[in-house]
């Protein structure tokens, strides 16, 4: 069939050409019988029954584009005096029907711009000839060839055919009447057996018809008041009385583009009543109804909003509207009136963006749709379309969303996948937006609808690694927003997540605890600064042993993670004790930790590093009694001379001196005893290894630290450099990384201490180095 | 990367940030004054957070070193405790500061400076930022850029900071920047080699 139109199509076009040709040549030779019946010919080819819709077209086209050349000569042949009526008279001798007509049409036009007889006499007179064409698709063509023609030949207002050419109310019928004639033509094609072939065919046209349309909407004359009272009104007639859902739809859309958004605005209660009860049932209202509210929602926040609310209710037109649709018993299916819900509440939140009531009432009508259905009813796509419904008002309106009572019975209709991604989106919103949670009951909503992440539910469906650790760390972020200046209710709020924080298992704890934990941190600060706690929840025992037991939790699972957090909360009450109220409390503690360092971290790397910082913190310790601080610094002391490496042994035990030496305490005595300890040390490893002395170095530096504060032996010191000196050629033998490193800090070394003399600082005078 | 045609190249220092364990992001304001394609290197202290600020702070810059903080262990993009970065003249070293006994002492991070012949050192854990000098050698601390709590600070709110700084041939131009109250406060001055 496909080859058959590309032969009747290659034909037809061919005759076109051939016969336009005489057609040019016969004009040149000012033969105008001859060129007429030559057009004629041409135009015959419009006749065939053979062509597709879309083929008809081309030919169509190549034709119109050959009658512009012979409306031009009729132009000329009028200004060289030829009189019209016998134009008019003569073209009218074509035999056949269709030649005939568009050749009138034609001459028509150009008689029109004569001025010698109204517009409208000719127009009307065209418009009753071309009748006589009651095949679809020619009358349909020979319809567009009269539009395409005379659509500058309207008597508009201000326009020259103005006046006793007619005026707006005769443009205006004109072109209705046109329309309406091409639509019942258009809604009577033919063409192939096959239904989904022959609407294809259709559409393919539909521009034909949409250009009466635009044609009106075009018209000077068509003012806000014309448009509501004459032209609306005919072409909501037209489309109502077809019948015809593909017609119906194009109108409806065509209507919608074609005329301002300022119009619709005020003729919206019209438009809505004919979409929702006069159109037939297969017509996808939704779609217009999406459009219009997009049209809308644009033309509002472009515009002075308050125009829109002010003077039509918007709102409410749509919303009555909707809310007929959903209860009416037609067939709509539900999908699409979800679609239709999350757009409404799309252009609710953007054109009324802070009206918590509206999205309520939205909400409202969009639950009991949900009730009546099926399980089964709800798709991938429904689904989709519920967690947009419940994420899009996040973005634009506080958290006091959560606490409609229409919120959680929404998200019961997910499944655990859908359930989760809200609960995402939640989270990224509340934080993206700043939000400050201070309120119990929207964290209690909140912590409602997060479930799917803080707990395993029923229907609970395994996530990859990657994605799970995200959502915790999403998780563990909000918690970091509660925030109230009254500390009782921060500290409650805190609570209701610690609560649920408990229900979820380890591999959520790993996250959420750590935040949690630094978020009881940060409130026993503001409590100390508030001057202390004034309410027996939040007294620092009870949130000591919290944190505690949290810290413990994870000990089992993450030992590392609870060692180096117990060393963040030995800090912590070292900002808020001051004085030393809890000194057994912190000496657990710092005993907990010594435990956690000895009999479950194996990695001798990571023990150095861990080693290094618990003797850090515990340099900082102010709220740990004498006796006990002793004992812990000795114990860590001893760890450091545990240590897998001679080396690491020996720098251990001299960083263990500052536990004793700081801000807080000054035992130079233990100092002195870290000294010895580590001269010990590297004295048994240097004879095996030369570079060793790079040990020796280090200790030498740490020596001058404390140079100025504690009394040292010169001769302790003196000893110290002799050996390194003495080494020192042996080592530097290699010349590789190590050694060059070993000599850098060599001539450092003895740069510092010639600086340190040149400053005329008493102890380095002695000191040869 | 090093020598002259460092001159001019923008370098952002910053750190501790904790995204998820103590802070939920960083302010937009701090996000929209760096921007993209400003910089031209990243130095990190440490401690970032969550995997979606770790990408963020990768490609603010052509040049991201970043250094392992306590509590990064479970980032296998980090892969350094310390790092040595040559910028025109100057020579950095970024190392995170946990691993010091005492914290935040110049003398004892001046041994880490000498033996590795460094003239800055970039380092974060106190969660206070700090420019100073000892005995010719120049120690920054950018604070954190989240205003992530901080056990060693008396105060509970803490202030978002970070350093920025302008290689200007043998010297550098310092740019200390902190939130407060959502403005940027800057103070400014200039270090020589």
């Amino acid at each position: 069939m496909e080859e058959d139109q590309e032969k009747y199509l290659e034909d037809a076009r061919k005759v076109v050409k051939e016969q336009a040709y005489f057609m040019r040549a016969s004009l040149e030779k000012a033969q105008l019988k001859d060129a007429l019946r030559y057009s004629s010919a041409m135009l015959s080819e419009l006749k065939t029954s053979l062509l597709s819709p879309r083929n008809y077209y081309i030919l169509f086209m190549q034709v119109f584009d050959e009658m512009r050349i012979l409306e031009n000569y009729f132009k000329e042949e009028y200004r060289r005096g030829r009189k019209m009526p016998d134009l008019y008279e003569s073209v009218q001798h074509a035999t056949y029907v269709i030649p005939r007509l568009y050749l009138l049409i034609t001459v028509g036009s150009v008689f029109i711009q004569t001025h010698e007889i109204g517009a409208k006499v000719i127009l009307l007179d065209l418009l009753e000839c071309i009748k006589a064409i009651q095949h679809p698709l020619r009358g349909l063509f020979i319809r567009y060839y009269f539009l395409k023609l005379c659509k500058d030949r309207l008597p508009d207002t201000g326009s020259e055919y103005e006046g006793t050419g007619g005026n707006i109310d005769d443009a205006i019928e004109i072109i209705i009447r046109n329309l309406s004639e091409m639509n019942k033509l258009w809604i009577r094609m033919q063409g192939s057996k096959d239904k989904s072939k022959r609407e294809r065919e259709r559409l393919d046209l539909k521009v034909t018809i949409g250009e009466n349309v635009t044609r009106l909407s075009n018209l000077e004359g068509v003012s806000l008041d014309t448009y509501k009272t004459k032209v609306l009104p005919k072409i909501i007639d037209i489309i109502t009385s077809s019948k015809d859902a593909i017609s119906q739809t194009y109108l409806m859309d065509c209507t919608i583009q074609a005329f301002p958004d300022e119009y619709h605005l005020q003729t919206l209660q019209e438009l809505l009543k004919v979409c929702t009860t006069q159109l037939e049932p297969t017509v996808d209202i939704k779609n217009i109804f999406i459009n219009l509210m997009g049209r809308l929602a644009d033309f509002a926040l472009n515009n002075d909003m308050g125009t829109f609310n002010s003077e039509v209710d918007i709102y409410s037109m749509f919303k009555q509207n909707i809310d007929k649709m959903l209860d009416s018993n037609s067939q709509i299916e539900f999908k699409n009136l979800l679609d239709l819900q999350v757009a409404f509440l799309n252009f609710t939140l953007r054109c009324y963006p802070s009206n918590s009531e509206y999205v309520n009432d939205i909400l409202k009508s969009c639950c009991r749709l949900c009730e009546r259905q099926n399980e089964t009813d709800f798709t991938e796509e429904c689904q989709k379309n519920i967690v947009k419904f419940l994420a899009m008002p996040l973005d634009t309106m506080s958290l006091s969303i959560l606490t409609m009572n229409e919120y959680p019975n929404l998200m019961k209709h997910l499944p655990f996948q859908k359930r989760r991604q809200v609960a995402i989106k939640i989270c990224q919103a509340v934080i993206n937006l700043n939000q400050v949670i201070d309120d119990l009951k929207i964290t209690e909503e909140l912590l409602k609808f997060i479930q799917p992440l803080l707990i395993t539910q029923n229907d609970y469906v395994e996530i990859p690694e990657n994605e799970f650790e995200e959502e915790q760390q999403l998780v563990a972020r909000t918690v970091h927003l509660v925030q109230n200046a009254d500390l009782a209710i921060h500290n409650t709020i805190l609570q209701q997540f610690i609560a649920r924080f408990q229900q979820g298992e380890i591999n959520r704890q790993k996250y959420t605890y750590p935040a949690a934990i630094f978020a009881l941190f940060r409130l026993l600060q503001l409590i100390a600064a508030q001057g202390g706690p004034q309410t027996q929840e939040t007294s620092y025992k009870v949130l000591f042993e919290q944190i505690r037991g949290l810290i413990d939790v994870l000990q089992a699972n993450f030992p590392e993670l609870a060692l180096k957090l117990n060393l963040n909360f030995l800090l912590c009450i070292n900002i808020v004790d001051q004085a030393q109220e809890f000194d057994e409390f912190s000496y657990d503690i710092g005993t907990q930790v010594i435990t956690i360092f000895q009999d479950e971290i194996g990695d001798s790397n990571v023990k150095v590093v861990l080693l290094n910082q618990i003797m850090s913190t515990f340099a900082k310790l102010n709220c740990i009694s004498g006796e006990n601080f002793d004992t812990l610094a000795g114990n860590a002391t001893q760890q450091a001379a545990k240590l897998l490496k001679k080396n690491e042994q020996a720098i251990g035990v001299i960083n263990a001196a500052h536990m004793f030496y700081n801000e807080n305490i000054k035992n130079a005595q233990r100092v002195q005893e870290c000294f010895k300890k580590a001269i010990k040390i590297a004295n048994q490893s240097i004879g095996n290894n030369p570079k060793f002395v790079y040990v020796f170095i280090q200790i030498l530096n740490k020596y001058f630290y404390f140079f100025e504060q504690v009394e040292f032996k010169e001769a302790e010191i003196q000893e110290v450099i002799k050996i390194i000196n003495e080494k020192l050629p042996k080592a530097l033998q290699d010349n590789d990384e190590q050694s060059k490193k070993i000599k850098i800090l060599w001539t450092a070394t003895q740069e510092l201490v010639r600086e340190r003399k040149r400053r005329s600082i008493q102890a380095y005078q002695q000191i040869n180095i | 990367m090093a020598q002259e045609s460092n001159y001019g190249d923008i370098i952002l220092l910053c750190g501790d940030l904790h995204v998820g364990t103590r802070m939920q992001k960083i302010h937009e304001k701090i996000v929209n004054v760096l921007g993209v394609n400003k910089l031209q290197h990243v130095l990190c202290t440490g401690n970032v957070g969550n995997k979606e600020t770790f990408d963020w702070l990768k490609q603010i810059s052509p040049n991201f070193h970043c250094v392992r903080g306590q509590y990064d262990d479970e980032n296998n993009e980090i892969h350094n405790d310390q790092k040595v970065i040559q910028i025109g003249i100057w020579k950095i070293l970024l190392i995170h500061g946990h691993q010091f006994v005492p914290w935040n002492d110049e003398e004892t991070i001046s041994v880490f400076l000498k033996e590795n012949s460094c003239d800055i050192a970039v380092f974060g854990n106190s969660h206070q930022s700090l420019i100073s000098k000892f005995e010719r050698k120049y120690f920054i601390n950018p604070g954190t850029m989240s205003g992530a709590y901080g056990s060693i600070k008396q105060d509970a709110i803490i202030q978002p900071e970070f350093v920025i700084l302008e290689c200007l041939g043998d010297e550098m131009g310092v740019y200390k920047y902190k939130l407060v109250n959502g403005e940027l406060l800057i103070e400014k001055c200039t270090i020589t080699k």
